[in-house]
């Protein structure tokens, strides 16, 4: 718990474009949040610059900030048209204070978990890489593993080379989401299934990450590598503080056709994408074991395929029933799977 | 021919690969009624389907999923309605190097909006690397404004192994 604590960030949230009856309206809403042990402050309107935007589109001072916005800002936008993008939560006007004090609440609750776990990781991190500018290798108990790392270089958008165990070296540019080794395919595959904690991580420039043109490395898509190491991780855990009763939702398929895959994931994708539902709903939906669906949600997670369905926690609770089909044309489709070799 | 209701319906532009993807499936070589190209579509291929192409996977028992391939040109849409009576789902196919891939899937979506309804699609964008005129996430961008969360996958048409895994995926939304 000390160390929960003293990981804690305080979570900012700012506005842009607000009327004064909204912006009051707002920090009442953070004062809800404060209220609830969640370390948080308004830092006022005509500002840009918190980990929560909320804009008034309907304003040109909202209008024109919405650009300027970072992908890594939760944004909620005050408007009559819905919006629709990567943490954005569009609330059509007029606005009630139920609702924005739900849905802040909500992310801060999400953001306070990722914020302290990020801490923790990159604290990790960059521990191991202390200890490494002797070039010594560093086995940590519960320290970063291959996932882990790379998950860590795409959010942060850095540049590192990785050894595990002593396999090739990868290097990882998460400004270009690429990775490149001389390994071949077959150990690439092994170094990325690897669950093990004997890993080294060195911070390296842009420059010095290896490109195709060199003749001698290997280079695809770090959103791949991604994939395949999140399947494979098996720590049991959820990435970013989820947790199984967290209602969550599919924003696109897995591209199954270029990746790793089991008819398992083909049944969670279905599951998924029909209606936003806790990770426990969905291995009661599935009968898919949990173990299998944290893996399935943590690869789906790292390649922005999954994320919390705002606003919809009250689904938890629902039983959720498969879709009726005879059981005539069930037969078939069944036997069709078998035919094609998916079942 | 007596339009079978054990059926799957392949769509999509011309030259998006519906006939070769229901050959490389398929236990038989498909019915085509293929011509020789003579509108535009020449300057895409030398042969185009004007009536539809069908052929089957067997099941044993004497069962059989029938494949029903439509003609890609717009003028034979009038055709589209009477052959999905009774499909089990629908699987479209989009040609990447179109000069409007992403609107041609609205297109289809939007002509197939009824039967999709009642049973379910897959989307296959076939013809990457050749001349991309979008990449996969315009494709899943496009259907989360739609608010459509349907499978689309890079097909290789040619590819039983590609076609396969997205009949699986029309097979898991409706299971």
């Amino acid at each position: 718990m000390t160390n929960e604590r003293s990981m804690s960030v305080p979570i900012v949230v700012s506005s842009q474009g607000l009327a004064e009856r909204d912006q009051r309206a707002l920090k009442l809403v953070v004062e809800f949040v404060i209220s609830r042990d969640i370390p948080c402050r308004y830092i006022g309107d005509g500002n840009a610059s918190g980990h929560i935007v909320v804009v008034d589109l309907e304003t040109d001072e909202g209008h024109d900030v919405l650009k300027k916005l970072r992908p890594g800002q939760v944004k909620i936008l005050f408007s009559e048209e819905r919006i629709v993008g990567k943490n954005i939560i569009t609330l059509i006007t007029p606005i009630k204070f139920d609702v924005l004090k739900k849905i802040v609440i909500e992310i801060c609750r999400q953001l306070q978990s990722q914020l302290s776990r990020r801490l923790q990781n990159r604290a990790e991190t960059e521990r191991a890489i202390k200890e490494l500018s002797n070039n010594k290798e560093v086995a940590l108990k519960d320290g970063p593993n291959i996932f882990n790392v790379l998950f860590e270089s795409k959010k942060e958008k850095s540049c590192i080379k990785v050894s595990v165990d002593g396999m090739p070296v990868i290097f990882v540019n998460g400004v270009d989401g690429v990775l490149a080794t001389e390994a071949g395919i077959e150990k690439i595959q092994q170094i990325l299934s690897s669950n093990s904690r004997k890993i080294s991580v060195k911070e390296i420039s842009y420059s010095d990450v290896p490109t195709a043109s060199m003749g001698v490395v290997s280079v695809s898509p770090l959103e791949h590598a991604l994939w395949l190491a999140g399947l494979s991780w098996r720590s049991g855990s959820l990435l970013d503080g989820y947790s199984v009763d967290d209602v969550v939702k599919l924003k696109a398929w897995p591209n199954f056709t270029r990746n790793n895959f089991s008819p398992d994931h083909l049944k969670l994708s279905a599951a998924l994408s029909s209606q936003a539902m806790s990770l426990r709903n969905l291995n009661a939906l599935t009968q898919v074991p949990l173990n299998e669906i944290i893996l399935f949600f943590n690869a789906c997670y790292a390649v922005d395929l999954v994320g919390m369905d705002v606003g919809n926690e009250n689904k938890k609770n629902i039983i959720i029933e498969k879709k009726k089909i005879n059981s005539k044309r069930r037969n078939l489709l069944s036997r069709l799977a078998d035919r094609l070799g998916f079942s | 021919m007596r339009l079978e209701t054990d059926k799957i319906i392949f769509t999509g532009p011309v030259g998006s690969g519906k006939t070769t993807a229901i050959r490389s499936i398929s236990d038989e070589a498909p019915v085509c009624t293929d011509v020789q190209a003579t509108d535009g579509t020449r300057q895409m291929k030398k042969t185009t389907t004007v009536g539809l192409d069908y052929s089957y996977i067997n099941l044993g028992d004497g069962k059989r999923v029938h494949l029903y391939g439509t003609p890609g040109q717009d003028r034979f849409s009038f055709m589209w309605k009477i052959l999905v009576r009774g499909g089990i789902g629908l699987v479209l196919l989009i040609p990447n190097d179109h000069e409007d891939p992403v609107g041609q899937m609205e297109f289809y979506l939007d002509s197939f909006k009824d039967f999709i309804a009642e049973t379910g699609v897959v989307i296959g964008i076939t013809r990457s690397g050749i001349e991309d005129n979008a990449c996969l996430r315009d494709y899943q961008l496009k259907l989360s404004e739609r608010q459509q969360i349907y499978p689309v996958f890079e097909v290789d048409a040619r590819s039983g192994s590609d076609v396969s895994i997205l009949v699986n995926a029309l097979l898991a939304i409706l299971l």
